[in-house]
């Protein structure tokens, strides 16, 4: 009786519940907005029926949206509780090395130099490019020798050297339009986002996902610490490199996809964990179920929401998700050792 | 007779400082070893070397035959089982998940089959901890954490286990039962070397007895015969008092002592 399995993630409870409030919100997501549109229209363009305007409107402009959203979402949920079981501190954030920051930067650079002139994909590329140089220089600084501590010292140094080039680049913007186009950008949003922009960044995410999903085991066991995990057999110094790797890839793809979105990443594995009985783990699969009906949800609740201006997604998540950060630190349980 | 481990003129650097100076013994199975010394004289550092967590400055550390060091984290870990003195648990998962660890060598972490389930069943059941399976960890108390431990660094049922002071948390019927416990593993065929500073617990249980001072062995061999007065005096600054009517041993500080 003590040795019943889990449930498999995929059929547990809380999948079937936050899979329904995902497609429930992308679903409301598609069929309502300020196009005038009827249900039933929305609907028929949804499946690619009635006039052309209604399709263009229904799955270039809403769908992408709300998939962009989600898929955000998603991957800043699986590479925060990545990050958190490999740091094992529920605080810890996608962005805690600073490859959020970075790909921010590599993303304001290409808007100050105006090189979307070449394509829009190219700001969500810089952005992905930057996030990759960050990781790059955690390999260098020898990511899988140097200890826990000195990795988030490390990347509090390397967010702080970013958000500073960040200032400077807005410092020296020539012109307020360019000034408010990288203020925007930062705010983070998934308004306008393109199906390019979704085939660009989500391949990314993917291999982020999978790079973590092969981690489960040692993440597991690195609840026992760095040195038990390695007379386990848990070759410590592959998981970090492969969680690092992957929550990077993650974290940077997210930002090239809809900027800076902050504390879904800690607030969503922190829900993700007790259904996942405290397994580093196996929170990651529902961390990213829950992140992503979460900003699903936030995405959509902005769109209806009586502003005259659209409140920004990354606003938003903040507005939740800081209150949800002092709630996890101040209930987390320090375990007795 | 089989020998699990072998040290040879091994020496240890923690900090540029010597913690331990060309020690060297070899380990058979079926012996229940006590590591004994006082604070800081380098057990926990020798159990951490042969355990391969501490590279070490010269000498060599041999696990059937093999250097510690040059084996792959896998075959190292179906070998040996080491219990930490430090021992956090950062995720309050439930007893029986941090137990079943105890078998990630074997593949069974994440999806343990009949054969890991039976051997984590049987290590709770050894460390007496079968009715805290179910319990999130962080609901434990101290002595009930070390018995999950315990039977986390069972669970492996590896032919060697090195546990740096096993019993240190424990109220005594269960200093005595592990004690037991870890005999048994012995006389079963494997090697167990445990820190200990319970002298009299390590005079009853265990087969032999190393003592350790300042990095070096001052004393290896059978418990009754190594513990002499001057030994006890010279390293532990205490004397043994026999009882009369048993052979139980207590131990007084040295009154001569300055």
């Amino acid at each position: 009786m003590q040795n019943k399995m889990q449930p498999a993630v995929w059929r547990s409870p809380l999948t079937l519940a936050v899979g329904a409030a995902s497609f429930g919100a992308i679903l409301t997501a598609c069929l309502i907005g300020p196009a005038g549109l009827s249900l039933p229209q929305s609907l028929a363009a949804l499946f690619g029926a009635g006039s052309e305007n209604a399709q263009i409107i229904v799955r270039d402009i809403r769908l992408p949206r709300a998939l962009a959203a989600w898929a955000v979402g998603a991957a800043l949920g699986a590479s925060g509780a990545a990050m958190q079981g490999l740091l094992r501190n529920p605080l810890a954030d996608p962005g805690i090395l600073g490859v959020s920051t970075a790909a921010a930067l590599g993303a304001v650079i290409a808007i100050y130099f105006n090189l979307s002139a070449y394509g829009s994909w190219v700001t969500p590329l810089a952005a992905i490019v930057f996030a990759l140089g960050a990781t790059t220089v955690f390999y260098i600084l020898g990511a899988g020798r140097i200890s826990t501590t000195r990795l988030i010292l490390v990347g509090v140094g390397m967010s702080s050297f970013t958000a500073a080039l960040i200032a400077l680049v807005m410092n020296l913007a020539p012109n307020p339009f360019i000034l408010s186009d990288l203020v925007n950008w930062l705010f983070g949003s998934a308004a306008n986002r393109s199906f390019d922009d979704l085939a660009l960044t989500t391949p990314f995410m993917a291999a982020g996902l999978a790079l973590v999903l092969l981690t489960r085991n040692g993440l597991t066991a690195l609840t026992l610490g760095e040195e038990t995990a390695f007379t386990l057999g848990v070759n410590v110094a592959r998981i970090r490199t492969f969680v690092i790797a992957g929550a990077s890839l993650m974290a940077g793809a997210s930002v090239a996809l809809a900027g800076a979105i902050g504390f879904v990443g800690i607030v969503a594995p922190h829900l993700a964990r007790p259904f996942a009985r405290h397994d580093p783990g196996r929170t990651i699969i529902p961390a990213a179920l829950i992140g992503g009906a979460i900003l699903a949800i936030a995405d959509l609740v902005i769109r209806l929401a009586p502003f005259d201006y659209e409140l920004r997604l990354g606003v938003a998540a903040a507005l939740i998700g800081a209150p949800g950060f002092i709630w996890v630190a101040a209930t987390t349980k320090r375990i007795a050792a | 007779m089989t020998t699990l481990i072998d040290l040879e003129n091994v020496s240890a650097l923690l900090d540029r400082r010597r913690v331990l100076n060309n020690v060297s013994f070899t380990a058979n199975a079926g012996e229940f070893i006590g590591l004994i010394g006082p604070n800081g004289a380098g057990k926990s550092t020798l159990l951490r070397a042969s355990a391969g967590l501490l590279p070490i400055d010269g000498g060599t550390i041999l696990i059937n035959g093999d250097p510690v060091d040059a084996l792959a984290p896998i075959e190292r870990a179906r070998r040996l089982s080491y219990l930490p003195q430090a021992r956090p648990i950062f995720w309050s998962m439930p007893a029986r998940t941090i137990v079943t660890l105890g078998r990630f060598a074997f593949g069974g972490a994440t999806a343990p089959n009949e054969a890991d389930d039976a051997a984590v069943t049987r290590a709770l059941t050894d460390a007496e901890a079968d009715h805290l399976a179910d319990r999130p960890i962080a609901t434990l108390s101290g002595g009930e954490l070390a018995r999950i431990h315990l039977a986390r660094t069972l669970a492996g049922e590896t032919p060697i286990i090195l546990a740096d002071e096993p019993i240190a948390a424990l109220d005594p019927a269960h200093q005595l039962s592990v004690m037991g416990l870890l005999r048994e593993k012995a006389e079963s065929g494997r090697t167990v070397i445990a820190a200990l500073h319970e002298l009299s617990l390590a005079i009853r249980y265990c087969t032999r007895l190393i003592v350790l001072d300042r990095g070096s062995i001052a004393a290896d061999g059978a418990p009754n015969d190594i513990l002499t007065t001057e030994l006890l005096r010279s390293v532990f600054g205490v004397v043994r008092r026999q009882t009369a009517n048993s052979e139980r041993s207590d131990f007084a500080l040295d009154p001569a002592a300055p």
